[in-house]
């Protein structure tokens, strides 16, 4: 018979495998890893997977994954409670967070208008959002999803939708980006810089 | 092996590694191709204005082994029209799909290019519907899906002048009215004259077409199973881009 890996090294192998880019190859490496950690490292390890899926929730309010709820940044009452930033994902509050440009509150979507994956605009989390603005109170909705086609799309729908509402609503700047080249960039985009320009 | 340059519409973008996009390119020169394009996700990117999704594009690419690589590229139209209205986008969304679902890989096509292309010029214009089904028609043509339209596809008779008549998928094509059979679709005169005009009509003069909201609906759920029949899965945004256009008419 031929030899094989003893049960449970085949099951870490196979449980690697299952992540996204990792092939059986790179799962058998990651696996004899793991053999050679100290003990102390792959628990604190094995606990914090178990952890990440036991504590991580979505934010009932902004729906942003949080660990406590509501979220922390709809509980920080130090935040312009007045301005909302809507987003496509929750790595998208840290980016704008990082900015500290920011200072009000966020409500992710959780995804964006993609036909091509048929999802359309029920798919996303915006009934939660027109709950928030007649609850809250809201008075600038900042539409913060990507600068592409789909995301362009997503912000043109949701302004449609909120426009009755009689609410400030922005759009992100699009622009030549920080230490980039006008020659390389697209004529799309250089010519929103130009009609978004400003005085300095 | 060695780079080639031709025109190309984006017809699809997804995320690939770290910064890198996967697109499948509806190229001049070679037809349908998958291609990477390094490091576009990044802001500073050079290459990232020419390689948006619903863009045509000249290009720069080099032949690899699975997939090729896009080495530059010079954005020649960007649609804009397509991101101003949910409607249009989703029609582009639909009108790539339907590409990207039927075309071969690597089958050079001028014809089939030119017809993506002006797909890409017109479906944004406020007579969407017919123009959708238009593309729809003239895709299943160039590419040779055409179901029989003329004689019945079971007894062989032809069916000119005849009232009764309906559609079946599975056959790919009308059906007489003794030969009926239980899946078979509805199906009239007025929808299979649409269907034969639009097959025929440049698109300059698909506005000058007067047809009725029931022939066009009819013409939509013979296509909607044609479609499905052809390419035994159903397309992902055909339901939504029908939604939006409820939406729209309510």
């Amino acid at each position: 018979m031929m030899y094989q890996y003893a049960e449970s090294l085949t099951r870490l192998i196979e449980q690697f495998a299952r992540l996204p880019g990792i092939g059986p190859k790179t799962a058998q490496r990651l696996a004899f890893y793991v053999l050679k950690m100290e003990q102390q490292q792959v628990e604190a390890f094995a606990g914090a997977l178990v952890d990440v899926k036991k504590k991580i929730t979505t934010c009932p309010v902004c729906c942003n994954l949080t660990d406590v709820t509501p979220c922390r940044i709809c509980q920080d009452e130090q935040r312009a409670q007045t301005q909302l930033c809507i987003v496509e994902d929750a790595q998208d509050v840290i980016a704008i967070e990082k900015t500290r440009e920011y200072k009000g509150l966020y409500h992710v979507l959780q995804g964006r208008i993609s036909p091509m994956d048929g999802k359309g605009p029920e798919d996303l989390k915006i009934k939660e959002l027109l709950v928030r603005l007649q609850q809250e109170q809201i008075k600038e909705v900042v539409l913060a999803t990507n600068p592409n086609i789909e995301g362009e799309t997503t912000a043109l729908y949701l302004s449609k939708l909120m426009k009755p509402l009689g609410l400030k609503i922005t759009r992100i700047a699009h622009g030549v980006p920080v230490g980039g080249d006008l020659e390389y960039a697209d004529t799309a985009t250089l010519s929103r810089a130009i009609s978004g320009r400003r005085e300095i | 092996m060695g780079l080639y340059r031709t025109e190309a519409l984006v017809l699809r973008s997804r995320k690939y590694a770290e910064t890198d996009s996967l697109l499948t390119l509806l190229t001049q020169k070679r037809g349908k191709v998958k291609a990477i394009a390094k490091g576009v996700r990044k802001s500073k990117s050079s290459l990232r204005g020419g390689v948006q999704l619903f863009t045509h594009n000249e290009m720069l690419l080099y032949e690899g082994r699975n997939l090729d690589i896009v080495t530059q590229s010079q954005c020649l139209e960007a649609f804009t029209t397509v991101q101003d209205d949910m409607a249009a986008m989703t029609a582009a969304c639909y009108w790539c799909e339907l590409l990207d679902s039927f075309v071969p890989e690597g089958e050079k096509d001028i014809r089939l290019f030119m017809l993506a292309l002006a797909g890409f010029h017109i479906l944004a214009l406020d007579y969407q519907e017919l123009v959708m089904r238009a593309l729809e028609i003239k895709l299943l043509f160039q590419l040779g899906y055409m179901p029989d339209l003329v004689h019945c596809v079971s007894c062989g008779r032809s069916l000119q002048g005849e009232q009764q008549i309906a559609f079946s998928a599975r056959r790919g094509g009308v059906l007489c009215a003794t030969c009926l059979e239980g899946d078979a679709l509805a199906f009239t005169p007025e929808a299979l004259k649409i269907w034969q005009q639009l097959q025929q009509l440049e698109f300059s003069k698909l506005k000058r077409l007067k047809v009725t909201s029931s022939g066009l609906h009819i013409l939509d759920e013979v296509l909607e199973k044609f479609l499905l029949v052809q390419l035994e899965r159903p397309l992902k945004s055909r339901p939504i881009l029908k939604e939006i256009w409820q939406a729209k008419k309510s």
